[in-house]
């Protein structure tokens, strides 16, 4: 029976077995060759760096001397040792829990709300893009001013409403700064979230869901045991992109509260963009650099297995 | 000591014709020393980190006449504004990359980046420094060598609202509340009496502000609180802290008081100099303690809501006397430079009389005491002469440097956090202090 792998595997034999396409090398053939402009590019824009960032983690690469020298894992016992770091490491993972979880509640909802509207079904995606479209730099501009204690339009809104003229210090107080944070994260993340889940509701046999019907199913088990499991990949590829993305948090706190006041709104990168880029301890920053890309990697992993078994179950 | 600046600067007509004739002859406005003048530049390319904006962009006016003088040619491989700048530019002297030759660079932080200058000593005689701000030229001195061309003044002084300080019934309730006359404060303790009288949540209105976002401005004012006070950043040797003292507990519990009675605003914590020109410009604040950029955004009416109601008058001061923070901006040559002496050449061309009143007509204040003077004899606003005699005053007699150490930056973003704690009543004075003093000792042994 002919087929298209069949096809192609024909292709490939007979262009092994021609001249022109065996590599001069034994062993090293044109499909292999093939990836070595792509592994180059890892190689220069990955592995290299990654290299020497690890190498400047095991010295005392400070900018304000030009000389350096090899410490071994000193910068790791004083990063362990660092309580603004523990802090850091904390409050990135706390924003990160609360806001993945939001994202992915108000997301769900908004999709579902959103693939039941047919005719304006189209006008609501416009709608979400937005905010997609806001470079973060300039949305931490905007929820900065959003929420200034003197000239923001949330407190001018509450002295209208209240009549009190009490200043509320939303980028200040705890935990004020965070829900302002967080309120920016989330008008960047939900969208995107949404939109992922509208794409995976899309994708849906209305078959399953009629047929569950049929079956006595009210809305929620329809929703429950029909439709949650089904986008089950979608809901996993979203949250693996934006933990990525809240995991790297920068620009928005650093616009917005630049991880203070006294370290109050510390994350990660704001932390380590510090160190490295205003007070010159490169090394130092190296090495919080890499205990948190491993940190990374590892629960990179942990999203994708979960991201396979959902693609096995849905299977 | 008051002025009042509300007027544009007038200038005649002859000192611009002056100003362009000297341009072109590339003036140096004193005896010049032979290696800078006399290097050969032709065909040499020198690579630039430039501050830019504003006034600041007024060089790339002048330096095309530079390049015609002598053939060579200046390219800007950074150029940007703000407080990324010097750390780009540090990042730059110290990887070499991109390889710079000549950089804006600014008292205040030059120290961080002192491996990577080049000692002025040879390139610039001392019949050439003579005319300069000796307090400017000793702020980019160390080691025994200098390190940075002053170009232009950045020192603080009391910028305030006239409209409030000469309102009769303000004066009048000012007087029967506090038992003296209304007028800009001259010690520390009127500035609190002010900040707090002049502070109407009801009104919108909020006696002065601090820039107290992280960062150097904080550490900066508490320093110069510090000396007000009677006390010193660093002992003597420079290799340790001497702030933990009762000149230093004065000095923070003045900042954690004036927050504490609301007399800054609330969001002081995160207030950048941005946020508090706005609230300046927009009639929130009364009067503040400020830096020389501001005044030409205080007196815009486009940017100023209060443009023709500007003063300037003298910091307050404190047991010690007055004291005023601040330094210059500058210029250094790169230590990798492979062109030193054009590098020199094209400062001592950009700090001429010519090119200082060029960038002065702008709102710069010059750092040279004969380009004071030709600026002053061309303006016929009062206010603008007593702008520059009151800027002569504190730099001849109240000017406060940052600590002589390359750590003073990373000092600045290590303490800042603990001032704001303090400020925001986290941790008491003392507790502040100590931990101040405990990190601050940590990084001066490195």
């Amino acid at each position: 029976m002919f087929t298209r792998r069949s096809a192609n595997r024909r292709h490939l034999v007979a262009e092994r077995s021609s001249p022109s396409f065996v590599g001069k090398r034994p062993g090293l053939q044109r499909p292999t060759a093939f990836i070595f402009p792509a592994a180059g590019a890892v190689l220069a824009i990955v592995a290299f760096p990654t290299a020497y960032a690890v190498f400047l983690s095991l010295t005392d690469n400070n900018l304000i001397s030009p000389v350096q020298h090899f410490i071994g894992l000193g910068q790791y016992r004083a990063a362990l040792a660092d309580p603004i770091f523990a802090r850091s490491v904390i409050n990135t993972f706390a924003l990160a829990t609360i806001a993945l979880n939001l994202e992915l509640l108000i997301g769900l909802g908004l999709a579902q709300l959103i693939t039941s509207r047919v005719r304006t079904r189209s006008a609501w995606q416009a709608l979400l893009m937005v905010p997609l479209m806001v470079p973060p730099v300039l949305a931490g501009y905007q929820f900065k001013w959003i929420f200034n204690p003197d000239v923001g339009v949330v407190n001018d809104a509450l002295y209208s409403l209240t009549g009190s003229v009490h200043s509320i210090n939303w980028l200040v107080d705890v935990p004020l700064g965070w829900i302002s944070i967080l309120v920016a994260e989330l008008w960047i993340g939900i969208p995107f979230v949404t939109i992922v889940l509208i794409a995976g509701m899309l994708s849906i046999s209305p078959e399953y869901l009629q047929a569950a019907e049929v079956d006595g199913a009210n809305g929620w088990q329809r929703f429950r045991y029909v439709t949650l499991p089904l986008i089950g990949p979608f809901i996993w590829i979203a949250m693996a992109l934006r933990s990525l993305d809240v995991g790297r948090l920068y620009d928005i706190v650093r616009i917005m509260t630049g991880g203070g006041p006294a370290h109050r709104t510390e994350t990660l990168w704001t932390y380590i963009g510090q160190e490295a880029t205003f007070d010159g301890a490169i090394g130092y920053a190296a090495a919080m650099s890499v205990m948190v890309s491993a940190l990374s990697v590892a629960f990179s992993l942990l999203i994708f297995v979960n991201l396979f078994r959902a693609r096995a179950a849905k299977a | 000591m008051t002025r009042t600046v509300g007027t544009q600067w007038r200038w005649l007509s002859s000192g611009i014709a002056a100003i362009t004739l000297l341009a072109a002859c590339g003036g140096s406005g004193g005896s010049s020393t032979g290696s800078a003048s006399a290097a050969n530049c032709n065909g040499v390319q020198l690579n630039a980190a430039f501050l830019s904006g504003g006034p600041y962009d007024q060089i790339f006016t002048n330096i095309p006449v530079w390049e015609k003088q002598t053939g060579a040619t200046v390219t800007v491989a950074i150029k940007g504004a703000g407080g990324d700048f010097f750390p780009s530019v540090l990042q730059a002297l110290a990887t070499g990359s991109p390889q710079l030759d000549i950089t804006s660079e600014h008292t205040s932080f030059y120290q961080q980046a002192i491996a990577y200058l080049a000692p002025l000593d040879s390139y610039f005689s001392k019949s050439d420094l003579s005319l300069f701000y000796p307090s400017m030229i000793s702020a980019g001195t160390s080691n025994g060598h200098l390190w940075l061309i002053p170009r232009h003044l950045d020192v603080g002084a009391l910028y305030y609202r006239t409209d409030l300080f000469n309102n009769p019934t303000e004066q009048a309730n000012f007087q029967a509340k506090y038992g003296y006359p209304l007028a800009p404060p001259t010690t520390f303790a009127q500035f609190k009496d002010m900040a707090e009288f002049f502070t109407r949540p009801g009104q919108g209105l909020v006696g002065s502000s601090l820039p107290g976002k992280a960062e150097e401005p904080l550490l900066g004012r508490f320093n110069e609180l510090l000396v007000g006070f009677g006390g010193q950043f660093l002992s003597a040797d420079d290799k340790s802290s001497a702030f933990n003292s009762t000149a230093g507990t004065q000095a923070l519990q003045y900042i954690r008081d004036l927050y504490k009675a609301g007399a800054i605003p609330s969001a002081t914590a995160n207030m950048s100099f941005g946020e508090q020109d706005t609230l300046f410009t927009n009639g929130k604040t009364a009067f503040l303690d400020n830096f020389p950029y501001a005044l030409s955004i205080y007196q815009d009416p486009k940017q100023s809501k209060v443009s023709t109601n500007v003063g300037i008058a003298d910091n307050p001061g404190g047991p010690s006397g007055h004291v005023s923070w601040g330094g210059a901006h500058a210029w250094a040559v790169a230590k990798r430079s492979q062109h030193p002496a054009c590098a020199a050449s094209l400062i001592k061309f950009l700090t001429s009389p010519s090119n200082m009143l060029s960038e002065a007509k702008l709102g710069f204040l010059p750092p040279r005491s004969d380009v004071a003077q030709m600026l002053s004899d061309q303006t016929t606003d009062p206010q603008g002469k007593a702008r520059l005699q009151l800027y002569q005053q504190i730099v001849a007699k109240e000017f406060l440097a940052v600590p002589a150490t390359p750590q003073w930056v990373p000092l600045a973003n290590k303490l800042t956090p603990i001032i704001q704690q303090v400020m925001l009543g986290d941790v008491s004075v003392q507790d502040g202090l100590s931990q101040m003093a405990s990190q601050a000792n940590v990084l001066l042994k490195q």
